[in-house]
């Protein structure tokens, strides 16, 4: 009991530092490089025992003397260690079918917006997604901000405010549109409502000298006596004056 | 070869049949192969599925300048591209899995688990020809034409190919 003890115990140590020795063989050694591409071509049919007896010679004494290749000898073969697990028998029985029924629902799926499609989406290349994502971030800027200057309006020659702006009949406008004009517009309205002003003006001032819409008849006839004695004695007054 | 021909001829004659025979013949190793490249079986099993399914469909394109085997591998080393850039292929050992002390293995296996994972990331870390080449080559056993007539190159370029993954493999290696 305790020899076969011993022995496991040594064994396990032996194969510990054969293990050690590999792996550092690999990572810490840096052997002189060998530059025999002859040689490294055939050294992974050399480990497939793929060779003929000349090629095998051929490398087993090249390998007796260069680290080099030992070293990639050992990389090849921990490579080729990587094994691949097995689904089983249950998986690869089942494949054929998977394939069949895989293509049956792609034919008839064929013009339907089905959820295989949606998945397949899912593979898109990455550069797609990233279109897609900066279409959409563009898309939901503009819909939420707008276009960041709204259309300019150049009044004309004529100040031709249009009744979106200043309507003919103010007395329902809302004051709150006129707080949300722009500067531009603002003044527009301005230089729009000094013309008209002062059209009036000239207008009144025309009408005051000139008398020409002025129906002096009625409002005579609205003076009393004592106004009309008085209104006399100016007529009389600005005659004599000249 | 005469018999996937023959297999593909009756298959677009309708026989759907015969291309279950193509699937089952391949099947196992283009897992392999996709699996080394992706590193697990749902992507594995859903790539070879893929492949099987754009080879049915695209029959008609197959034009036999090459074998249908290259044809595949083609196909599936295509898709399973796709799958591997949008992949981040870093796995670690689970040490809780390890029981230390119990198995007198352990520490054996604890390295060897250290070394597989230093030799996948190494791996993971290669240009992606010179990667595929490499699987193809030394995990998969292809001969270098083979390769050649895979990735659409000459025999000379997958030979370089080897060369820069294996120095490159070395390198990373040593650095560790």
């Amino acid at each position: 009991m305790i020899q076969e003890w011993g022995w496991r115990v040594s064994s396990n140590i032996l194969h510990r530092e054969f293990i050690l020795n590999r792996a550092s063989s690999i990572r810490h050694l840096k052997s002189m490089t060998c530059h025999d591409e002859n040689i490294k071509d055939l050294l992974p049919a050399y480990r497939e025992q793929g060779l003929d007896p000349p090629g095998l010679d051929r490398v087993r004494i090249h390998l007796e003397s260069c680290g080099d290749c030992r070293e990639e000898l050992d990389l090849l073969g921990l490579l080729a260690e990587e094994t691949v697990p097995d689904p089983g028998e249950e998986f690869w029985a089942a494949m054929p079918d998977r394939v069949r029924r895989a293509v049956r629902e792609r034919t008839e799926g064929k013009g339907h917006f089905g959820l295989s499609r949606v998945l397949d989406w899912f593979i898109l290349p990455r550069w797609a997604w990233t279109a897609a994502a900066a279409g959409v971030v563009l898309l939901v800027s503009w819909v939420a901000f707008g276009p960041l200057k709204a259309p300019e309006r150049t009044p004309s020659a004529e100040y031709d405010i249009s009744d979106a702006i200043m309507p003919a009949d103010t007395s329902g406008s809302d004051p709150s549109q006129i707080s949300e004009l722009d500067r531009d517009e603002l003044d527009t309205a301005a230089a729009w409502a000094e013309k008209e002003l002062a059209s009036v003006a000239r207008e009144l001032e025309h009408g005051m000298v000139n008398g020409v819409d002025t129906d002096l008849y009625e409002e005579l006839r609205q003076l009393n006596a004592s106004e009309v004695e008085q209104l006399s004695t100016l007529v009389d007054q600005w005659k004599q004056e000249g | 070869m005469d018999e996937d021909l023959d297999l593909i001829t009756r298959t677009a004659a309708g026989e759907n049949e015969a291309f279950d025979e193509l699937v089952l013949k391949y099947q196992k190793p283009l897992y392999s192969l996709l699996y080394r490249m992706v590193s697990n079986h749902e992507d594995a099993s859903d790539i070879l599925q893929k492949t099987f399914i754009k080879a049915f469909t695209g029959l008609g394109s197959f034009e036999r300048r090459s074998s249908f085997k290259t044809w595949l591998y083609q196909i599936a080393i295509n898709l399973a591209k796709n799958v591997y850039r949008d992949r981040a292929l870093v796995q670690y050992v689970d040490i809780d899995s390890v029981v230390i002390g119990k198995n007198p293995r352990t520490l054996e296996t604890l390295i060897s688990k250290e070394n597989r994972l230093l030799v996948r990331q190494a791996l993971s870390g290669l240009p992606e020809k010179q990667r595929i080449t490499l699987i193809l080559r030394v995990q998969e056993g292809k001969k270098f034409e083979e390769i050649a007539g895979i990735m659409k190159c000459s025999v000379g370029t997958s030979k370089a190919n080897f060369h820069h993954a294996v120095q490159k493999l070395k390198k990373m290696m040593q650095d560790t």
